[in-house]
């Protein structure tokens, strides 16, 4: 044990010699500059939807945004890269409402689309046997989704919730990365990355995600999310004492007895325990591509990405917490169940015949509890929130379309019962719940856009 | 006047047009980015509470990250466009302001700039700027120090940010560097950070390099000298009685003088030794800073005879406004870019807080009843570049830090690292093109 310690100890330090000894010997290089980016123009409409916060119906909700983003990549040398993208959005509130009088005016805000600094020791920035990334990148573990789906680090536990935005199939991820691929079609990420989206934030979840591919025909991945496992403020990630004694004001006045004491859970020795917002995610996802298989003649009219299969499935949140307490009256929903926590979700890129770049249908079978992060932000406590008397539909569905004319403009469809959360600018009024929750709930959104 | 500024307008605007020429224009983008994590180990804040709260490893987190245009137009104009935007996150985080909790993703500038050089770009003889610009008057300064333009007066206030020691300026520059070691610098700036706002005010400051071995600055800002709104710069609520018997106003107007030295040993050192020395290494340097020259002491007898009423007695003793620091670039024969130790020392018969001059607008010193601060601050400060473009940067200091917060309302207006207990540590990792 003490030997494999040594060993391990003194890789790493060669490693580390090995990188602080490389230093200035790229000081001369010439860096190669790419520039990119695209702008885009925004509609859509909520033709029927409810609020989560008001619980008011909407009908027919105008939704607009225009975005720009602007990207350089610093290529130093095949083994050392940087990206610096800056994302901006012009855009508009939904409902606009005279008590919150910041939503009745437009917005513009700018933000990291991707910052990171890339290294690459063994092989090469494109085909890396071995690369290490530092900073905020975008990471799709699901490469054929278009809106459904991509659960591991576009959901929070506990409780269970789905986060997701419109062309925007990947979540971002701020922290260290390393990557590899070996043989071509097994590829692996490592990352460290801290919770830069929802409450708790800071705390640091450890990841690792595998791809393979199989002939073309196959690919399958797998992955596990050790979320909040490291946390910087205990008494946050995991909230065992009312009130609080730092922050006098949580778990106060506003709050019944009932909600101070929802994280508590009575466990089968008769003890109280408590809930955490550390948790387990583990991961699968699977594709198939029939193209290979099928004629020459036919798979010739196929589109690239036409008639191919995926699916995922995502537990979030691998234990069970089981509460005994027998008062009915005070119990939030307890995590008994895993398959309450276990989203899943396949889809199909119906043969376009190049007449579209995709078309793809979606399918997503989701917990029958609220999809929701009221209690996590308003509350703090790691439980469900419940809507008593709301039906929820469990099946969400998306189909999703695009087309590429004239090289560099690009036009891009949707209809769907997703996770759609409007934006809004005061972060206490913004929506935490589906506002399609309800089978008879959809919308739609188009976008023009303009790639250089 | 008006036909003599036109005059040097149209002059200038011709030059720049005679002068474009064949000049190819060129474009140097660069930027770069760190995470930067820390703890403050122990620390205390007043924040929305009418008593301190201790804070105990609170977790410190932000990611910067820069895009920079430098445009060179032709071989006399330059602009520079230096954005930064941070992901960053408050400290303490609380369900009431709920905004604690979000994540923050902030935009600004860092550098917008417009410059106009006579002589060599690098080392300009004349040399105008205008815009939002850093400003360094102490080169060697990591942490501490940098006092210039980084304090506020009256009352005394200094306010340290990490990895970012210099201060930033809006306005115009006149600098000039002459026999490559005289560099002086003109400035006539805006407020832009500290209420009272947007009031104008005027500085000049020199350096001499000798022989590579001395480096010696001076500097004065008259601050605030031409008030935008005179009710603001001079709030008529607070007052003392001069020695004349007449009544005077507590005005936010000062005079700022600064003074810098630096030795460096290594030319004085056989070449066997030097050789060995990084280039900032073994550099002790120093400054001293008077936040408002002027004394404004009280003569109404229930202030000045009554020792109970002493902390009313603000402006007295230039001494009490004088901070002086010293720092030295330990040694680390090239194995680090650098490693400072600094030490300050913070006259503390006050806390080092802006809250009276944000919250209630006067010119007075904050002056709560808590128990006397300690008026050492310290920093060890360190970096290491590796693979050219990627750094590591550490910091353990009992500083100026004042924690984030969103709201400006609540955000905190004075040092969280008060008493001898009292420090935090930070490290960043990122890379820098």
């Amino acid at each position: 044990m003490k030997k494999a310690h040594t060993t391990r100890f003194a890789t790493m330090a060669l490693f580390i010699a090995y990188v602080l000894c490389s230093a200035d010997t790229t000081d001369n290089q010439t860096v190669t500059i790419k520039n990119s980016g695209f702008i885009a123009f925004e509609n859509g409409q909520i033709v029927r939807g409810i609020s989560g916060t008001s619980n008011q119906d909407w009908i027919k909700g105008w939704l607009e945004r225009a975005m720009l983003q602007f990207t350089n990549e610093f290529i130093v040398n095949e083994r050392m890269k940087f990206i610096l993208s800056v994302e901006g959005q012009f855009g508009f509130s939904y409902p606009q409402s005279i008590g919150a009088r910041e939503s009745m005016l437009p917005r513009f805000w700018m933000y990291p689309a991707r910052v990171e600094g890339m290294y690459t020791p063994l092989g090469t920035t494109e085909k890396p046997l071995l690369q290490f990334g530092l900073g905020y990148f975008p990471y799709q573990f699901n490469r054929n989704v278009r809106n459904l789906g991509e659960f591991l680090f576009r959901s929070g536990t506990y409780p269970p919730y789905i986060i997701n935005n419109f062309n925007m199939p990947f979540a971002r991820l701020l922290g260290l990365r390393v990557s590899s691929v070996l043989f071509e079609n097994l590829k692996q990420d490592l990352f460290f990355t801290s919770e830069a989206q929802i409450f708790p934030t800071q705390d640091f979840s450890l990841s690792y995600l595998a791809h393979y591919t199989l002939g073309r025909c196959l690919e399958i991945g797998a992955g596990v999310c050790f979320a909040h496992l490291f946390s910087i403020e205990g008494r946050l990630t995991s909230p065992t004492q009312f009130p609080d004694p730092i922050d006098p004001t949580r778990f106060t006045d506003n709050f019944t007895w009932t909600e101070r004491n929802a994280c508590m859970y009575i466990d089968k020795n008769g003890d109280t325990a408590f809930y955490t917002f550390k948790g387990t995610k583990p991961v699968a996802m699977l594709a198939f591509d029939p193209k290979p298989l099928l004629p020459g003649v036919v798979s010739d009219l196929l589109g690239k990405d036409d008639a191919r299969l995926y699916g995922e499935v995502c537990v979030i949140g691998w234990k069970n917490y089981i509460n005994y307490n027998t008062d009915t009256t005070m119990r939030y929903p307890d995590y008994h169940n895993r398959w309450d926590r276990t989203p899943f979700m396949f889809g199909v890129n119906i043969p376009a015949f190049r007449l579209l770049d995709v078309l793809s249908f979606e399918l997503e079978h989701d917990s029958k509890h609220t999809n929701s992060y009221y209690n996590v932000m308003d509350v703090n406590i790691p439980t469900y929130f419940t809507i008593p008397g709301k039906k929820l539909a469990v099946w969400k569905w998306s189909l999703y379309a695009k087309k590429t004319f004239f090289d560099k403009f690009c036009l891009i469809g949707q209809i769907a019962r997703d996770h759609m959360r409007p934006s809004y600018p005061t972060y206490i009024l913004t929506e935490r719940d589906d506002v399609l929750s309800r089978n008879s709930d959809w919308w739609w959104v188009l976008r023009l856009m303009v790639k250089y | 006047m008006r036909q003599l500024c036109s005059i040097l307008g149209g002059l200038l605007f011709a030059s720049v047009l005679c002068f474009a020429g064949d000049f190819e224009p060129k474009v140097k983008i660069s930027g770069g980015a760190g995470l930067e994590l820390g703890q403050v180990v122990h620390g205390s804040y007043l924040l929305m509470y009418q008593d301190y709260q201790e804070i105990v490893k609170g977790w410190q987190e932000r990611f910067l990250y820069r895009l920079i245009y430098d445009m060179t137009m032709t071989e006399r104009i330059r602009m520079v466009m230096d954005i930064e935007g941070q992901i960053s996150f408050s400290y303490p985080q609380m369900l009431n302001p709920i905004e604690t909790q979000g994540t923050r993703y902030l935009f600004f500038p860092e550098r917008m700039e417009g410059m106009y050089t006579l002589g060599d770009q690098e080392e300009p003889y004349l040399q105008f700027g205008v815009g939002y610009f850093p400003y360094k008057f102490n080169p060697d300064a990591r942490n501490l120090g940098e006092l210039e333009f980084r304090s506020g007066t009256y009352p005394l206030y200094v306010i340290t940010n990490f990895d970012h020691c210099y201060g930033k300026l809006l306005g115009f520059r006149v600098s000039s560097t002459l026999f490559g070691s005289l560099k002086q610098d003109l400035m006539l700036t805006s407020e832009a950070l500290m209420f009272p706002t947007q009031d104008y005010s005027l500085s000049y400051v020199v350096h001499y390099s000798l022989a590579r071995m001395l480096d010696i600055g001076a500097g004065l800002s008259i601050a605030h000298l031409f008030s935008t709104e005179r009710k603001l710069t001079d709030p008529k609520d607070s007052w003392y009685i001069q020695e004349n018997g007449d009544t005077a106003i507590y005005s936010f107007k000062g005079i700022k003088p600064a003074a810098v030295v630096a030795f460096d040993p290594k030319p004085l050192l056989p070449s066997s030794i030097s050789d060995l020395l990084g280039k900032n290494d073994a550099r002790l340097y120093g400054e001293v800073f008077v936040s408002g020259w002027e004394n404004r002491k009280n003569y109404d007898s229930a202030v000045l005879f009554d020792t109970a009423q002493q902390m009313l007695q603000y402006y007295a003793n230039r001494s009490d406004r004088t901070v002086v620091m010293f720092g030295f670039n330990i040694p680390t024969f090239k194995l680090m870019d650098v490693l400072s130790l600094e030490f300050e020392h913070f006259p503390n018969r006050y806390p080092n807080s802006y809250r009276n001059a944000l919250e209630r607008n006067l010119a007075t010193p904050f002056n709560p009843v808590t128990p006397k601060q300690f008026a050492w601050r310290w920093s060890c400060y360190a970096k290491r570049t590796f693979l050219s473009k990627f750094f590591i940067v550490g910091q353990v200091a009992r500083d100026h830090l004042r924690t984030t917060f969103p709201d400006l309302k609540l955000s905190e207006k004075e040092d969280v690292l008060k008493y001898g207990k009292d420090w935090w540590w930070v490290c960043s990792f990122g890379f820098k093109i």
